[in-house]
């Protein structure tokens, strides 16, 4: 059993979940697809979600001092330079 | 004349994130070992959520250019608009140019209208401007 921590939309919202901690990260990314659609997660109830909603997003555990086990599932972050070859400086 | 340490580490090229405040203050900086990345982070994560309510834009710079946003800039900036529940204001700040999208709309800031932080934004990125 883990807490699954979701943001988006300006919301972040915890949710029961009954698998396993190092569930892998799509399925952690497809699961919260189906409970945001459900309105699983109070506060955030879409029913017309897409699948790819959190293509973008990664997923942090994390343990808590008295060993409760949490997912973050939030946006990634990084930055780079990395463009199109002829783009200006 | 050899450069000390401390030197070498203040002209190093390097990325540096500025999230800034609606009032052009700078809420909280971090920056990477490299001159064409800055990695994921959640401490990174935690500050813009930390600051949401007074978040306005989050700069990043390209030491090495190019002044444009990257495939990683633009899908960071779509998954942050998606958490956040609102579109932010980005910004790129490169040797020649300082690039912002704004609205969905991307221009270039020309020099005399730069932000106070982009001066510095360039020098804790170990760049200069270039004309």
């Amino acid at each position: 059993m883990a807490v699954l921590n979701i943001t988006y939309q300006g919301q972040s919202a915890d949710y029961d979940l009954a698998i396993d901690y190092r569930t892998d990260d799509a399925d952690i990314r497809r699961i919260a697809v189906e409970v945001v659609r459900s309105g699983g997660v109070r506060g955030l109830h879409l029913p017309d979600l897409g699948d790819g909603a959190f293509d973008h997003y990664v997923v942090d555990r994390l343990r808590a001092p008295g060993g409760e086990e949490r997912i973050y599932l939030r946006p990634k972050v990084p930055f780079g330079a990395d463009v199109d070859p002829g783009a200006g400086r | 004349m050899t450069p000390d340490a401390t030197t070498t580490a203040t002209t190093r090229a390097r990325e540096v994130c500025f999230l800034i405040g609606r009032s052009g203050a700078v809420l909280w900086a971090d920056a990477s070992d490299s001159p064409s990345a800055l990695p994921d982070s959640r401490t990174r994560w935690q500050a813009i959520w930390d600051h949401r309510d007074d978040l306005a834009e989050i700069a990043h710079s390209h030491p090495h250019g190019p002044a444009a946003f990257s495939r990683e800039d633009e899908t960071t900036m779509a998954a942050l608009d998606s958490a956040l529940g609102r579109v932010l204001r980005y910004s790129v700040v490169a040797p020649r140019a300082m690039i912002v999208r704004d609205a969905g709309r991307t221009f270039t800031i020309d020099d005399d209208h730069q932000p106070w932080w982009a001066g510095v934004l360039r020098l804790a990125s170990g760049m200069r401007k270039e004309p």
